[in-house]
């Protein structure tokens, strides 16, 4: 007989189930990670009795996960995109503060800046406009200064925010791992705990809020996760680790890498989206792009006052100084030398080799004698470097103005140090090859001196190969993967033909080619023949040691030009407003022509102070002498010029123009500016600087420069908030899909309570009935 | 579609956020009156705010500019409004002391120390100090005082021809101030080709007019002295070049035109063999050194040069052949004890004497003059033998009309007979105490002096020093229309700027500001939109099926 009370049983059975399974979704209706539990309620297998068959009642025979594996996975590729366009948008918002900012962005101290260079060119010889211009060039410096030193800061921040990220995505994907394990020891592909499951999924959630991953599903059910173009970070019940290390290339960045019983692999380059791919996008992109065009600026700008300033004159009569110092300015220091006696310098020979500096060469010789020390043989290259014509007192005078090298006695080596000059400073001292007179196997050893950051390309000289010592200047990143022993170093030359790009210099097993990174092009090579350095793009780069094939450098021109600039000069008399040279119509001249104002053309010239006078010599009529009147006798420079209205005459490194009538026995001078305090020429020059084009090689002014660097990040975070905000309204879209899914309605589990709750009634009122029935049967008998 | 619990919540909340979110920014710039302007909220816009700021900024700089360059020049054109009126004063004076009729010796002096006030006057105009107490005058040197004296007549301009300049404009500069040197210093003489004068030491009357150039094309900037043969002819004669110009001998009439080398002047009174006027292409001349030559003329008028002659005939005179004679010459100061002897004839007798002054210290010039230096810088008086009477002729030189020197010669000694003469005769405009001195008298001594000028003489120089005024009050005027042109132009600039200003600030008030009208009618809206977001949001959560269970 069909079992009433098994089949009532069983009834009941599944609908306490299906209760139970009711009430876990509505304990989880704010489960966000939850996927509703529907359960499958089947019929039994029928019992054949004669002809017919009779039902068994029914079982639970599965409760479901409502899930759509597309739509979650479209969620995490949406909250990965989000993920990487809130990160980007953070630090671009705090970049954007840092420059944009009316207040303390870089335009206000700028504008400062020349204003009050106006105020003292109105007022030259008054010590208040030029207090206040101090104050602004230091306003000017710590402005940048402040601003570099916030978007190092940025820098530092998310290196090591990388680092806690990855932290964070090993402990989830251990999780995920641990799941992976446990599903597989418990059940197979069709019936999986569905709370596992959804914790799964959401730790999956969350790995892609920090970077994008590819889930692929295994056929037992296991979900392998691949990250970048296709690194297995997770795969079965294991997981591989990412760690933060160098970056090969440029070794104070923060770089990742997948770590495996095979080695680490850099995966930086692939990683994208998510919080990690944001940091890297933003670090690598708007943040680097930021640094070096600030930097730019903050080079040009120093470079182009500097410049003009040391063609003045200022109060004490003096010419200009520099006023900034940035990356590519400093002395010029080292030592050579060594242990003569053991390294080729015979007795009898006369060794010879000679230095070359700022337009000089200076020949040192000695003969060495028996019985001769190392320290006799220094002193005696010392002294006959005093031979050479330039040389008076162990200085040697370069050729541009005001730049000497001092030689000294060090030890039994011999020490020097440049000074003076314009900056950007470029200069080298060059040492030639060395020969003795005989076995020609002389050598002399390089080293530098104490903390001085002039580098040397080789560490000897030899008969065949001379060496240079180079700079100050900055050394390029060596890759961290390179085999051999090369060193790179380079300097700024000339701001004015700087781009914002990075370089790397890699070598080929010959020569040392130049490649700029904006748009990967070749643009210089240093050949294995020397000479082994050039310049490009504005900047020297040298090459020095041995590199191995394969081996490269990164070189980064700008980055530091902000945060490395500082003032050197605080005293207002020291301001040069004057221009060196003036120019004068003589009391007793007949005719009535008139001599413009001296500028000046070349501020190194030496001759610059000379009077000279332009005299129209009444032996050659309606010609003109130049006579130097500075030098004893007098020198003629140009004689017999036949004049002509507006003709110009250049000598000494000014120009001035002639115009109107002159007479025979007139005299028009140009002479030296002395005592000139009221004259504010070249705080002119200078003010006019915020309406020249100074960098981009001549096209931008300051303003526009930095003007571009504001729109840039401005465009660029712009964009990231558009996309955030499209990303937004995606990720809206495909979680309301989700819900719509696996979300739990409570209307719609209260239905299912009803129902259920009726069916278990109508249940047990057929259990009592059939205990009825049972009663009557007992009864009956 | 299906829609969950959870998602209705979500929604509801999310509106509520977004449109707080909203509210407080329509908050923000109701309150500021400021859209919110980041980079990234418009690029474009930021970018073009950075571009009027740096502008309106440069304008701001070029208006300050503008009021220092506009201070300097005012008080400039002070200085100089004062100057003109000071040589204004002088003219008249000047043209006072002209009027020879009317006037004595004492009247002139005191015109001429009238003359000395405004000199001083204008030369402390001329050093006139700001309120920095920079020289305004001096150039780029300006705290070097602008002008100085020696106390005798000499000026000198210490400063240099540098001019301030100023930029008022993106692409305009002007020049606020004027070198001392264009002003004061660099005056042209006469009419501004020539300058005319006559020689002091002339005996006639004779006058030359101020003159001009009628050709300019044949006019060749030389010096040129008009000497008088006898009082009916003259010739011209080219100092420069060495030549004579013309015909000579030329006929002199009274007022009559001579025109050389392009130019014209005349020559008017009755002028004596031997006088000479001179023609001489302008020079620059300070206007102080007019001044104070003018003053001197009034003040102390004309002595100057002395010619004269001693000696001569000697045989005739009782230098006997082989006495030796003894005699001393005193001049500014100096004293030359002159030891000789007699010759035979008078000529060896003059050379005799020619050496003796040398031995006694007078300077060998090498071309058969002698030189003796005075005690007064650059006063001298050199002495020569006249070939055709064995005189020994004299002149001096350097005399400035100021010092009365004389050429004494006393304590005539003959060692031989002790009878010896020595004639003395003047010459030109000089003046003897007596024609001789004899051995004979013991301490006999005679003197020349150098008389007053000709008549005439004073009033050739006051016209020459009004040509000279005129001729500063002209440079003074080139100035100060320089200054009014310049003024004009900074006026110009700014209004210029202003406009400019005006319009920046319109574009960047566009950018930048909020409409408050709209502003607020957005902060009404969006306060209603929240609070239905609100209202609605709490109506759709109360709905569930769970209260009807």
């Amino acid at each position: 007989m069909p079992d009433l009370l098994n089949t009532t049983l069983s009834g009941l059975r599944a609908y306490q189930g299906a209760l139970s399974t009711v009430s876990h979704n509505i304990a989880n209706v704010s489960n966000e990670e939850y996927t509703r539990q529907r359960v499958e309620i089947d019929a039994r297998n029928p019992i054949r009795l004669g002809n017919s068959f009779f039902g068994q009642g029914s079982e639970l025979s599965a409760i479901t996960r409502v899930v759509d594996g597309f739509v979650t996975s479209n969620i995490r590729g949406f909250t990965s995109n989000l993920g990487r366009l809130e990160a980007f948008d953070f630090y671009a918002s705090r970049v954007e503060g840092i420059i944009a900012d009316e207040q303390a962005g870089l335009m206000p101290a700028l504008d400062g800046f020349f204003n009050a260079m106006n105020d003292v060119a109105n007022d030259p010889s008054a010590n208040a406009p030029r207090v206040a211009l101090i104050g602004a060039i230091e306003n000017v410096q710590q402005r940048i200064s402040t601003m570099a030193t916030e978007l190092e800061n940025i820098e530092i921040e998310i290196n090591n925010r990388i680092s806690s990220e990855i932290s964070a995505i090993n402990s989830i994907s251990e999780q995920i791992a641990e799941i992976n394990g446990v599903l597989t020891t418990i059940t197979d592909a069709g019936n999986q705990p569905s709370d596992l499951l959804d914790k799964r999924d959401a730790l999956l959630q969350q790995l892609s809020e920090k970077i994008t991953v590819t889930v692929v599903e295994q056929a037992n059910g296991n979900m392998n996760v691949l990250v970048g173009t296709g690194q297995l970070l997770v795969t079965n019940a294991s997981a591989l680790t990412l760690v933060a290390q160098p970056d090969e290339r440029e070794s104070d960045k923060t770089a990742i890498a997948i770590q495996s019983s095979a080695g680490s692999v850099n995966i930086t380059q692939t990683l994208t989206g998510g919080e990690l791919g944001g940091l890297l996008d933003f670090r690598d992109n708007l943040l680097d792009d930021t640094q070096n065009r600030l930097g730019r600026t903050a080079i040009g700008l120093a470079e182009s006052v500097n410049a003009l300033h040391v063609q003045g004159v200022d109060l004490n009569g003096d010419a200009g100084t520099n006023i900034f110092s940035t990356v590519s300015s400093g002395p010029l220091q080292g030592q050579f030398g060594g242990d003569y006696i053991n390294n080729g310098f015979d007795v009898g020979e006369t060794v010879s080799f000679d230095l070359q500096f700022d337009g000089r060469t200076v020949n040192a010789s000695y003969l060495v004698g028996a019985g001769d020390t190392n320290e006799d043989i220094a002193n005696g290259l010392l002294a006959s470097l005093n031979l050479d014509a330039n040389v008076t007192g162990n200085v040697l005078t370069g050729t541009t103005a005001g730049t000497t090298m001092t030689f000294a006695l060090y030890g039994s080596n011999i020490k020097f140090e440049s000074a003076g000059g314009p900056s950007p400073v470029n200069h080298n001292l060059l040492i030639s090859g060395i020969t003795d007179g005989g076995l020609n196997d002389a050598e002399l050893s390089l080293s530098s001196l104490g903390s001085s950051s002039t580098r040397f390309t080789s560490g000897r000289v030899t008969n065949a190969s001379g060496a240079a010592f180079v700079g100050p200047i900055t050394q390029a990143l060596p890759n961290l993967s390179n085999a051999g022993t090369g060193i790179v170093n380079y300097t700024v030359a000339d701001a004015a033909a700087l781009t914002i790009s990075d370089y790397e210099v890699r070598f080929d097993g010959a020569d040392h080619n130049i490649f700029r990174l904006s748009d990967n092009t070749q643009v210089a090579t240093i050949t294995g023949a020397g000479p082994f350095s050039t310049t490009v793009d504005g900047i020297d780069i040298s090459v020095g040691g041995t590199s191995a094939l394969g081996d490269s450098y990164f070189i980064r021109p700008t980055k530091n030009g902000a945060t490395d600039i500082t003032t050197l000069i605080n005293d207002p008399a020291r301001l040069a407003m004057a221009s060196p040279v003036r120019s004068t119509v003589n009391a007793g001249n007949l005719g009535s022509a008139d001599i413009s104002q001296a500028t000046v053309t070349d501020s190194t010239n030496g001759n610059l102070p000379h009077t000279v006078d332009i005299f129209f010599n009444p032996a050659t009529p309606g010609a003109f002498d130049v006579i130097d009147r500075g030098t004893i006798p007098a020198t003629t420079l140009q004689s017999n010029v036949a004049y002509y209205h507006g003709i110009t005459v250049s000598e000494n490194g000014w120009q001035v123009q002639l115009t109107g009538k002159p007479l025979a026995g007139d005299i028009y001078t140009v002479q030296n500016n002395t005592n000139a305090v009221s004259d504010n020429r070249n705080a002119l020059e200078l003010a006019g600087l915020q309406l020249k084009g100074v960098l981009d090689g001549g096209n931008s002014t300051f303003e526009q420069s930095y003007n571009s660097l504001v729109s840039q990040v401005g465009v660029v975070t712009q964009q990231v908030k558009i996309n955030q905000q499209v990303d937004e309204s995606l990720l809206r879209n495909a979680i309301e899909k989700r819900e719509s899914i696996s979300g739990v309605n409570l209307d719609e589990e209260a239905a299912d309570l009803i129902r259920f709750q009726q069916a278990y009634q109508a249940l047990s009122r057929v259990i009592s009935t059939s205990q009825q029935l049972f009663e009557s049967l007992i009864a009956a008998v | 579609m299906r829609v969950s619990s959870n998602l209705i919540h979500m929604q509801g909340l999310e509106n509520i956020l977004r449109q707080q979110s909203e509210l407080l920014r329509v908050q923000e710039e109701a309150s500021t009156g400021k859209r919110v302007l980041l980079p990234s909220d418009d690029p474009s816009a930021a970018s073009r705010l950075i571009d009027i700021d740096e502008s309106l900024s440069q304008i701001k700089q070029y208006d300050e500019n503008i009021n220092y360059a506009t201070q300097r020049l005012n008080s400039e054109e002070t200085g100089l409004k004062s100057s003109l009126l000071v040589l204004q004063r002088v003219r008249e004076l000047s043209i006072q002391a002209a009027n020879t009729a009317t006037n004595d010796l004492e009247n002139q002096q005191v015109i001429a120390s009238e003359i000395q006030e405004r000199l001083n006057e204008l030369y402390d105009y001329a050093n006139t100090r700001d309120e920095n107490g920079d020289y305004v005058f001096s150039g780029f040197q300006s705290k070097t005082q602008a002008f100085s004296t020696d106390g005798v007549g000499n000026y000198t301009f210490n400063g240099d021809q540098g001019q301030l300049s100023m930029r008022i404009g993106s692409s305009r500069n002007v020049v606020a101030g004027d070198s001392g040197a264009d002003i004061f210093q660099l005056v042209r003489t006469g009419n501004g080709d020539f300058a005319v004068d006559v020689d002091r030491t002339n005996v006639g009357n004779g006058k030359i007019s101020t003159g001009s150039v009628q050709d300019r094309t044949a006019f060749i900037n030389h010096d040129y002295t008009i000497r008088f043969i006898d009082a009916n002819n003259f010739e011209v004669f080219d100092d420069t070049a060495g030549v004579v110009v013309g015909p000579t001998p030329r006929a002199y009439t009274d007022g009559g035109s001579i025109t050389f080398d392009g130019m014209e002047v005349e020559i008017s009174n009755a002028p004596v063999a031997g006088d000479q006027f001179t023609v001489t292409a302008s020079r620059y001349q300070d206007v102080f050194t007019t001044l104070s030559d003018l003053v001197r003329e009034l003040d102390k008028p004309g002595t100057g040069d002395l010619t004269g002659s001693f000696g001569g005939a000697y045989l005739a005179n009782n230098f006997a052949d082989t006495d030796v004679i003894g005699f001393d010459i005193n001049f500014d100061g100096q004293t030359l004890n002159v030891a000789a002897t007699a010759g035979a004839t008078d000529a060896a007798t003059a050379t005799n004497i020619a050496a003796g002054i040398v031995a006694a210290g007078a300077i060998d010039n090498g071309d058969g003059t002698y030189t003796l230096n005075g005690t007064t810088p650059g006063l001298s008086v050199t002495f020569e033998i006249n070939a055709a009477t064995n005189a020994i002729d004299f002149h001096t030189s350097g005399g400035n009309g100021e010092n009365t020197s004389n050429l004494a010669l006393s304590n005539l000694t003959d060692a031989g007979g002790g009878d010896a003469v020595m004639q003395m005769s003047p010459n030109g405009n000089s003046v003897l105490s007596s024609t001789s001195i004899s051995a004979a008298v013991v301490g006999d001594s005679s003197f020349f002096v150098a008389g007053l000028p000709s008549s005439n003489f004073l009033s050739q120089q006051i016209d020459n020093a009004l040509n000279n005024i005129d001729r500063a009050m002209d440079s003074i005027l080139n100035v100060q229309t320089s200054i009014g042109g310049r003024l004009n132009s900074i006026e110009s600039q700014s209004f210029d700027n202003e406009a400019r200003s005006v319009k920046l600030e319109a574009v960047r008030s566009d950018i930048v500001n909020v409409d408050l009208a709209e502003a607020i009618s957005q902060l009404t809206y969006q306060t209603t939109v929240l609070q239905i977001a609100q209202q609605t949001f709490v109506k759709v959560q109360s709905l569930s099926l769970f209260q009807f269970i």
